[in-house]
């Protein structure tokens, strides 16, 4: 509803802006971002790698604010979303639109100028991924929205590897590879116990079109490849045993709770524990493989 | 979508149609947006205090801006480090 203070619309405040740009997704982008930026071998200024997470962080709140200048109809629709700054009525999209297009504007350009192309394109080409790819194309029509649209949420670890380095090497893209086949497994876990939600405001989630149990196995199936790939590293000698330690448990307890949401026949959201469990788990594992990942590679070179 | 609810600034009141009350926008963006509207005391503080909490935010991430780019120079010419 929109906020009305004796009949007048008010003017967007500060933090409806801050809303936009989604924090909490910011601050995993960060996070990885800077994991790949260590890892990478060679120098950088602080200067200049400060600069270039700051780049990353303000193109992800370009990507978070122009979704949700898209998808404000669909934000209104869902009680998790219904209360973000446009379908709430406090702000315009007009205002958000132009957000939006002015970070992205800004992250681009001054990494291009502070840091490097390369990393700057890849940065660009994120934005245009997850703004216009996946918001726009996959996300509203096709239930593999999140396989194909994981890869927005993969890139930001390669542009900090660029940016120290200034090309992509194998690294990188098992950087990249881990986030991607990590995504399908926690989003269908979120999708699982708020099936409804996506399904009142009519977006195509794998739980929505093939059913909860063909959802199950896909996160089941979508673990395996996730495991072998996070181990890689490990076994092409680009980490130590440490990693290779740390890797391992952390993925015998993905598996063991992926086979939990496997073997679980819930239909209500309430009796899915399992799913709940693991989505809350993958976003711990993520942070301290890529934690794990980061400190082993600046101790190894 | 009713004839209603296709007009932005428009809130309904009440249940029936006719209770409703236009709102002034205050965005001159905005196709309502009318510069002879007068506001109440209550409003126009209202107004004046998000308008100040927004400038001193802008006002921060400029000298932020500033700060970083004065930085990025130095670093760029080896002046430091």
């Amino acid at each position: 509803m929109t906020i009305v203070t004796s009949g007048i619309i008010l003017p967007a405040d500060w933090r409806d802006f801050w809303a936009l740009t989604k924090p909490r997704v910011m601050s995993l982008v960060v996070f990885t971002a800077l994991c790949g930026l260590l890892a990478a071998p060679g120098d950088i200024h602080p200067m200049i790698a400060f600069t270039a997470i700051l780049c990353i962080a303000v193109g992800a709140g370009a990507s978070g604010a122009l979704n949700q200048y898209y998808e404000a109809d669909i934000d209104a629709k869902m009680a998790r979303t219904a209360t973000r700054p446009l379908p709430g009525g406090r702000m315009d999209r007009q205002s958000a639109l132009h957000f939006g297009i002015g970070l992205a504007a800004f992250s681009v350009v001054t990494m291009g100028m502070a840091v490097n192309w390369l990393s700057a394109g890849l940065l660009a080409f994120s934005i245009f991924f997850y703004a216009v790819v996946y918001t726009i194309w996959l996300k509203p029509n096709t239930p593999q929205n999140i396989v194909i649209g994981g890869a927005a949420g993969a890139f930001p670890p390669v542009i900090g590897w660029a940016a120290v380095t200034g090309d992509i090497t194998l690294l990188p893209v098992i950087m990249f590879a881990i986030i991607f086949l990590w995504t399908p497994p926690h989003f269908w876990a979120l999708a699982l116990f708020m099936k409804s939600d996506y399904g009142a405001a009519g977006i195509p989630m794998l739980p929505n079109v093939a059913g909860q149990q063909a959802t199950r196995n896909q996160i089941f199936l979508y673990t395996f490849p996730m495991v072998a790939v996070s181990l890689l590293p490990y076994f092409i000698s680009e980490v130590s045993w440490a990693y290779g330690a740390v890797a391992f448990i952390l993925n015998a307890a993905f598996l063991a709770l992926a086979f939990g949401v496997w073997s679980n026949r819930a239909v209500d959201a309430a009796d899915m524990k399992p799913e709940k469990r693991l989505f809350a788990f993958s976003i711990l594992y993520l942070f301290l493989l890529f934690a794990v990942f980061a400190a082993d590679r600046m101790l190894m070179l | 979508m009713t004839e209603l609810e296709s007009v932005p600034n428009i809130i309904q009141a009440g249940e029936h149609p006719a209770e409703t009350i236009r709102v002034r926008a205050y965005d001159p963006h905005q196709a309502e947006y009318d510069p002879t509207a007068r506001y109440s005391d209550e409003e126009t503080i209202a107004i004046r205090a998000r308008q100040k909490s927004r400038s001193i935010v802008v006002g921060a991430l400029l000298f932020g801006m500033c700060v970083m780019f004065f930085g990025i120079t130095l670093a760029k010419v080896g002046y430091w480090g």
